[in-house]
Order: structure tokens, then sequence, then C-alpha cells
């Protein structure tokens, strides 16, 4: 297969194509690359905090939208036509839905949090899954939210005011400092970590040139920095759940099989009915059989963005 | 630096009469008093409302470092006044009886931040004056604004189709135009 031939009719830096032939082979590489092509259905999560699904379907279909449930997740659309943006009507203002990739709503259902739980959402803006996380946590017990950036704090702060959020407590800061907080009894962490990337290239085709593999090395170490803090902070017995919205094998499996390694901490079954298993060999790599419990999916197989999901549990 | 501390009495009371003043709301004891209300100090003041228990764990971890935000923004305390804030107006509008329903045009109309016509409005508080605040909702009942009457209500009758009755003092728009 010619690789500078695939770069100039998709439009990828060399480097992504030669891995991305490693990744899926001769025979899939077409489909993942054509699939990166094809632009996602828009989805919506409901705000069960605001209103029902049932509720917000009659509101949205009498406004002309078509909505068709997500198979894999609870409370959530696709959003088949829209008369006008989804992002513009009444209902998004009055805060009874939020705009969210499939995959990017999985993280926050298989963290199973509640209300006594004590959480924290160390990326959190613009606040998506931390308005899904109060959801379950029924607006009670305490959720931290943590980022950096000011304006996407501001962001976070309109996110969650919008759809009514009260439990958050959010912190302007590096969350790679969470050690700091010192806080006692955190028994739940979600740790959608900042990444290259990748698995957004079918909303976002500029990341097929904007990134190269440099970026992918700086993402694994700030993410393995990351997760072993997480980790750190995490009660015995507590859980994380680690995501990323790229597909690269440095910045998931190689990742959570360091921690692996370094730490007391243990895979658990998702229990997901949609994904691909985590890769256990890749660039001549080997990592522990047990990322297989971990979920990767794929524009080109799942309609979502490109994603990577697993859960720890730490030892007790 | 932002400074967060419990609310004082008088800052407690200025919000209590300002609320009851401004929007005839009566519920503060019920509605607000379950929650600890706390003040973020900078240039002005943000009301806060949060749990028991993020109080506590709140005192615990915050010589460690200040929150950016936290619960629920009731509104601001600017130069010894009360602002109430849109969560504010979401909150407490349970509770107030007299709201102003906007029609269809004016549900659009508000929510791009505009002023209101009397065209606009499906049903009027009836013992409205001017420089009277109301909740502004749809006709479902749904939240959508506060604004600030420019007339009473024989003035608003008598008043021409295109001609600005009611000022939008904030809106739901805003987390499109400005929030994101």
């Amino acid at each position: 297969m010619d690789i500078h031939e695939l770069c100039s009719r998709f439009g990828y830096r060399e480097y992504m194509i030669e891995r991305y032939l490693k990744l899926f082979g001769e025979e899939r590489i077409i489909e993942f690359l054509e699939g990166n092509e094809q632009k996602l259905i828009p989805t919506i999560k409901v705000n069960t905090l605001r209103i029902s699904r049932e509720e917000l379907y009659e509101k949205l279909t009498k406004k002309g939208f078509h909505l068709d449930p997500i198979p894999f997740i609870p409370d959530a659309f696709y959003v088949r036509h829209e008369p006008f943006s989804v992002g513009a009507s009444t209902e998004y203002l009055l805060g009874y839905y939020y705009i969210q990739g499939a995959a990017s709503m999985i993280p926050s259902m298989l963290l199973n949090a509640n209300s006594q739980d004590l959480v924290v959402d160390m990326c959190a803006a613009p606040g998506g899954k931390t308005i899904q996380l109060a959801q379950a946590m029924k607006n009670e017990g305490i959720l931290f939210a943590l980022d950096l950036s000011r304006d996407r704090m501001k962001s976070l702060r309109s996110n969650l005011a919008r759809c009514g959020v009260k439990n958050v407590i959010a912190i302007r800061m590096d969350a790679a400092t969470l050690g700091e907080l010192k806080m006692h009894g955190i028994s739940k962490i979600l740790l959608d970590a900042p990444c290259s990337g990748s698995g957004l290239i079918p909303s976002d085709p500029t990341r097929k040139m904007s990134r190269g593999y440099e970026d992918i090395t700086s993402c694994s170490v700030t993410q393995l920095k990351l997760i072993s803090v997480a980790i750190n902070a995490l009660e015995p017995g507590g859980e994380l759940v680690y995501s990323t919205c790229s597909i690269e094998p440095e910045e998931n499996e190689y990742v959570i099989d360091a921690v692996l390694n370094q730490f007391g901490v243990k895979l658990v079954d998702l229990g997901l009915t949609i994904g691909e298993p985590g890769l256990l060999e890749t660039f001549g790599k080997h990592v522990a059989p047990d990322l297989k419990k971990a979920r990767r999916l794929y524009p080109y197989l799942h309609r979502t963005e490109g994603f990577f999901v697993c859960k720890l549990k730490k030892m007790e | 630096m932002i400074q967060f501390r419990e609310i004082n009495s008088l800052e407690r009371d200025l919000v209590r009469d300002r609320l009851k003043s401004s929007l005839k709301f009566e519920a503060f004891d019920d509605v607000i008093m379950p929650f600890r209300i706390i003040i973020a100090e900078g240039e002005w003041k943000e009301v806060l409302l949060i749990s028991e228990a993020m109080h506590i764990v709140f005192f615990e971890f915050k010589e460690f470092r200040q929150p950016y935000f936290m619960g629920i923004h009731l509104g601001d305390i600017k130069k010894n006044n009360f602002k109430i804030s849109l969560e504010g107006i979401t909150l407490i509008a349970n509770h107030i009886k007299e709201k102003t329903i906007l029609s269809v045009s004016g549900e659009k109309r508000v929510l791009y931040g505009r002023d209101l016509s009397k065209d606009n409005l499906a049903s009027i508080p009836a013992g409205i004056q001017e420089n009277d605040k109301s909740i502004l909702i749809n006709e479902n009942g749904e939240v959508l604004a506060l604004g600030k009457y420019l007339f009473n209500r024989d003035q608003i009758e008598k008043s021409k189709g295109n001609q600005v009755v009611v000022k939008n003092i904030m809106d739901k728009g805003w987390y499109l135009r400005k929030g994101k």
C-alpha cells in the first residue's frame, strides 16, 4: 500500500498514516480513513436535573427536531434533523440538555457516582461530564471540578449554572497538583485527560496536519503524571475512570500499563455493549492482558468520536 | 484575590430585603436559609449558596486553595445593593406568585436580549407599577428572564404596538451570547 498516496488522498501527515497502517493493517486502514471523512451525527444528553427524557423528546419533536435514542447511553439522543441549531433552542438555554459527543458520555456513566461520594473531575471544562456526574449524584454530595484555563473555567461555570448544578466546588488549578488540596475520602475520580485529539478528526479535520508525533509523546507524559496523581489521591477501594479522545496507544494502553505496574490498582470490567477491547500489542510493544477490559471506539465502526476508556480500582 | 467567607448579618439582611422589596419574595427562610451562604469577595461580592456537606469540605481545604466558584450563584452585592443572578431567579421563581407571561414572540425576543413591547406580553401581573421588576416566563411557565416595567398597567394598555414597555434586565439567552 502506497503511504504517500494515502497521505495525499486523505490529507494526513506521513507519520500518522504509517502508524495507522500498523494499527489497522492494510485490510482496515481505508475503512478507518474513510470513516474519519464522515461527519458525526450531533448528539445530546438529557439533563435529568431539569427535565425527563420523555418531556424533552416531546418538546423538541414538536419543534421539528428528529431524535433517536442512543442505544448504549441512557437519556441521550442522536439529532437526525434540526430545523435550526440544536444549540440555540429555548430548551437548550433552559438547561434541559447539553451537547456532547456520544463516546464522551461514557466515562461519567461508568464512574457510577452517587450522592454519598466525594468525586473529583480532574479536567472538567467545559462541563458536559461534570453535569452528567452531578445528575448521577442527584445534585448532592460533593463534586470537585478542576481545570487550569481561566476561559474554560468561565464556560464551565456558565454550563453548570444553565443546567442547575449545585453540588460543584470548582477550582482553577493544574490537576497535577491535586495532592496539594490534602483532601481525604476521595471515592471516585474522572480523568478525561488532555490528549492529542486524534479521535476528533471527523469534527476537526485540521488535526490531520496540526499534530506531530511529539504531541503524542508529550501528552503521554502529562497523562501518566495526571493519572499517577489521581491514584495517589484516591482512597483505597476508590475508583477512577480514565479516558481520552485519542486513539494512540501511547496515550491510552501504554499509560494504563505503566500504572498497573507502578501502583496497586486493577482494571475493572466495564460492562459496555459498545467498543472494541484495548490493544494488547502495538508497534512491537506488549501490555498487560487485562487491558482487554478497556474499550476503544472508532468513527468508522461506532459512528462516535475516536475514544479510549477504562476503569481502575485502587486496592484496599 | 477573591476571599471566601461566611455571609454576615448585614449582608444577609440586605439580600433578604432586596429580594422582598424588588421581587416580593417572601420565602427567604424556606428557600435560602437551608443553604450555607458564602460571600466570595473580590471587586464585588458574589453571594453563593452551598450545602452543609460542601461547607464542611470547603473549610477543610480552603487554606490550601481557594475555589473559583461553588454551589449556586444567587447574585452579587455591589455598592450596598443586591442584584439577583439568572440562577437566583430560577431558584426563587416558584415562590413568587405574580410573574409576567410572554407570548411566543416575546419569548424569542427576550432570549435575543431585547426589550419588550405590549404585543410581546401575554399576561401582566395585576398591580404592576412603573419600575417594578418581574420574572418573565413563557406560556409553559418556564423562567426566561427578569424585566423591569417602564410603565404601569394602564399606560401599557394604551401604548403603541412597538413601544418598549418592559426593559430586559437579564435573560437566559446570555448563556449563548456570553456564556460559551
